[in-house]
């Protein structure tokens, strides 16, 4: 299911943040990570992920290092830093708070996951 | 692999140095790492990926380091979605609108900017709009007047020239006056080869003969001035070779003089008359050439102006004038005092026939002859009366009544063509009057010359000029406004001129537009807004205190005549002037500094005139003494006579410290 623009505007960073919060990722890996842990609920092209994450390094949350990977290419790693765990740990707050509201008017159901985006 | 990667795998030496960052290239290393087609043709991407890639970066329009972080970024996506098994057209859907991922980045690239980076772009940004509104204003203007026309419509040197051209040649006193200085030239040898020369040899034997016997009334009373000329070296049998064979040279001068006009065909370079230019040594240049440039006849917008012409026969008519002094002098010396007179005369007709056309110039040469005349008189009457017969003393006296102040006054006609012609040159017309400054670009280099010296070569060089030109002529005042101001600085200076030196008012001639000249030179709105009459404006107080100086000495002569008649009348020097009758009318000459009748007093036995001096107080005659500012401290105002205080006459006092106590004697008997 695909998510509305808006709604994903509000989701977007705090999953990257959440995905961050475990370890550092470089694009792509991002890109498939979201898509395959909400089963395709949060997929979002390059067209969005990246602005997101040059705003989140903008705004401190994030940090970027370009070196050199396994494979003998160079990527761009992006990590969280204390700054974004500062705001991530707010961020699950508020969603966790909308959500148990939505629970409670009935617009949604059933188990929430715990704070962040479970890791398998 | 790519072309496109091919081809950039080894980009040349110019494309990675235009690629290369400064700071790379400071330490010598020809990076080329900011080339973005490079990055992306290096992965080896599918050539549609790269086209993707290519097609985003160049989107966002970020700065070039910006624009590589993104590309680096999107090829590392591309890469690991190929290494992932992605296919090319996958990955390209993926990514989704190409718009708006270029979009965004770019919003989110420049929120990554720094606070530093950001105000430098700001400021850039600023900076590069301000220069495109500057830009723009100037080409406004630039087009505005160079687009509007200059019309040369009138020929002032025509009308300067008209009385010559519509004058009888035999009316006219030039030629007779070129043909006596060519035959006086024959009689100055041994001659240098430079016809210049030459005539400072026959100025050298006038000036010695000037020097001789009668002295100066001046030097009789002060005593020798304390430099003496060179000139005056010349052996006296020379001398008096010279003029007596001079005499037939001489008379010419004077028959010229008694003709109406001098017909002098003005030009630029000088003269177009072949026989004009053989005689100033001319025959080697082409008739036109501007003797200010040296350049052949086209003077660009000066061509055929007032402002190229050359007044070569100033120097011969002064030179006749003083050849007349001379010998006027000496004939009295031998008892010829008929043969003084009709000198005298000629050298009044002489000056009388200089003054026209009617340019300051003209004018100031043709008062140097009149006050030189005037001198003579005064010398001869000092020292040698008793060679002058009553007849010719009542000749004189008649004579130079007859030069009225109408005569003798200033005319500024020429000086008021004078600008009229520059601005129909150097502005444009809009058929009423009025226009801007056309030459804009010019008159920024004329500007840029600290000496203001006005020239046709000035006029029409300097790239920088060239390219403020523009903006200059924008802010210069506009023609009509231009010829208004110059117009009223002429009506003012005759206006003093016609007042009497002790009532001249100073204040409106040191005055452009209500703005004191001086500030003209020092400050440079005022020279730009002011151009080109700050530079053109002649030094009018100094021409009206000389005409006003004129008619005192005339005035002068004429009581130093009346007292000499009134001596042989009644035996012995009156007491007073008021014995004096003047029965052809007049009155004795007023003092320039308070109005009233000069002083006069009898010392040992001689009598004396003098004026109070700029202290306007009267000393009974005492000089000032010699110490004062300036080198010759107040020695030059001693001995300059009437005129010599002319600077400190006016309704205005000059400052404190130009004031020295004492009298100034402008004519003394050389005897009891």
């Amino acid at each position: 299911m695909r998510i509305e623009r808006e709604l994903m505007r509000g989701a977007g960073p705090v999953a990257v943040l959440s995905l961050l919060s475990h370890s550092e990722m470089y694009g792509y890996q991002l890109v498939e990570t979201l898509t395959e842990r909400t089963e395709g609920t949060l997929e979002m092209g390059q067209s969005t992920l990246y602005p997101l994450l040059y705003n989140l390094e903008a705004k401190g949350l994030v940090r970027s290092e370009r070196r050199v990977a396994e494979n003998g290419r160079t990527r761009k790693y992006y990590a969280i830093t204390g700054k974004g765990e500062t705001r991530l740990a707010t961020d699950q707050k508020q969603w966790q708070a909308v959500t148990d509201a939505m629970q409670t008017l009935g617009v949604v159901s059933g188990k929430l996951m715990t704070p962040g985006l479970a890791i398998a | 692999m790519s072309d496109e990667s091919s081809m950039n795998t080894t980009p040349s030496f110019l494309r990675r140095l235009l690629n290369t960052p400064l700071g790379d290239l400071v330490r010598g290393r020809f990076s080329g790492c900011l080339d973005t087609k490079a990055v992306v043709a290096e992965a080896g991407l599918p050539e549609e990926l790269n086209l993707v890639v290519r097609r985003v970066v160049v989107g966002t329009r970020l700065s070039r380091v910006e624009r590589v972080e993104v590309a680096h970024e999107l090829v590392d996506h591309f890469m690991d979605g190929m290494a992932e098994g992605v296919s090319a057209s996958g990955l390209i859907e993926a990514f989704g609108d190409e718009r708006v991922a270029a979009k965004l980045i770019r919003r989110s690239m420049q929120r990554k900017r720094s606070v530093f980076a950001r105000g430098v772009r700001q400021t850039v940004r600023a900076g590069v709009l301000c220069v495109g509104v500057v830009v723009v204003l100037y080409l406004m203007l630039a087009i505005k007047h160079r687009n509007r026309e200059v019309r040369i419509e009138v020929d002032y040197v025509a009308m300067l020239n008209a009385p010559t051209e519509a004058s009888d040649p035999s009316d006219r006193s030039w030629p007779e006056i070129r043909e006596a200085i060519t035959t006086l030239r024959g009689l100055a040898g041994p001659l240098p080869d430079e016809l210049m020369h030459v005539d400072r040899e026959i100025s050298k034997i006038v000036s010695a003969s000037l020097s001789e016997a009668p002295a100066p009334w001046i030097d009789a009373e002060l005593g020798p001035p304390a430099q003496r000329s060179d000139d005056d070296d010349v052996e006296a049998a020379r001398v008096d070779r010279f003029f007596e064979a001079a005499q037939p040279a001489l008379e010419r001068l004077r028959s010229a003089a008694a003709r109406p006009l001098l017909g002098f065909p003005l030009a630029a370079g000088g003269s177009k008359d072949p026989a004009d230019r053989a005689f100033f040594g001319m025959d080697g240049a082409a008739p036109g050439v501007d003797s200010s440039t040296g350049s052949e006849g086209d003077a660009g917008e000066f061509h055929d102006s007032i402002l190229t012409l050359d007044f070569p026969y100033f120097g011969s008519v002064r030179l006749a004038a003083r050849l007349l002094a001379a010998d006027a002098r000496r004939a009295v010396v031998e008892g010829d005092d008929a043969r003084m007179v009709a000198d005298i005369g000629a050298m009044l007709e002489l000056a009388e026939q200089t003054r026209q056309p009617s340019i300051m110039i003209a004018q100031l040469v043709g008062m140097s002859m009149e006050r030189l005349a005037f001198t003579v008189v005064l010398d001869l009457i000092a020292a040698l009366p008793e060679n002058i017969d009553d007849r010719s003393m009542l000749a004189l006296a008649e004579m130079i009544r007859g030069l009225d102040d109408e005569r003798l006054g200033l005319e500024m006609a020429g000086e008021r063509w004078f600008f009229l012609d520059i601005a129909q040159r150097i502005y444009s017309d809009d058929g009423e009057g009025d226009g801007s400054l056309s030459i804009g670009s010019s008159v920024v280099d004329m500007l840029g010359t600290p000496s203001g010296n006005l020239g046709p070569e000035q006029l029409t060089s300097g790239t920088g000029a060239f390219l403020l030109g523009p903006i200059v002529a924008e802010l210069t005042l506009g023609r009509a406004e231009a010829t208004r101001i110059w117009m009223n600085l002429m009506d003012s200076a005759e206006e003093q001129a016609s007042k009497s030196p002790w009532e001249i008012d100073t204040a409106p001639l040191g005055l452009i537009d209500e703005i004191p000249r001086q500030a003209m030179n020092d400050e440079f709105t005022h020279m730009i807004r002011y151009f080109p009459i700050n530079l053109l404006v002649p030094a009018t107080e100094s021409l009206v205190f000389t005409s006003g100086a004129v008619r005192l000495e005339r005035d002068l002569v004429l009581t130093v005549l009346e007292l000499e008649m009134t001596r042989r009348r009644i035996g012995g020097w009156p007491d007073t002037l008021d014995e004096l009758e003047f029965a052809a009318g007049g009155e004795p000459v007023r003092d320039p500094f308070d109005g009233s009748a000069v002083r006069y007093l009898r010392r040992d036995g001689r009598p004396l005139i003098y004026i109070l001096g700029p202290d306007r107080d009267d000393d009974d005659g005492r000089g000032m003494g010699s110490v004062g500012p300036g080198s010759g401290g107040w020695r030059d105002l001693r001995r300059g006579g009437l005129a010599g205080s002319s600077k400190q006459w006016g309704l205005v006092r000059a400052p404190g410290n130009a004031e020295p106590d004492g009298d100034i004697v402008v004519w003394a008997a050389g005897r009891e």
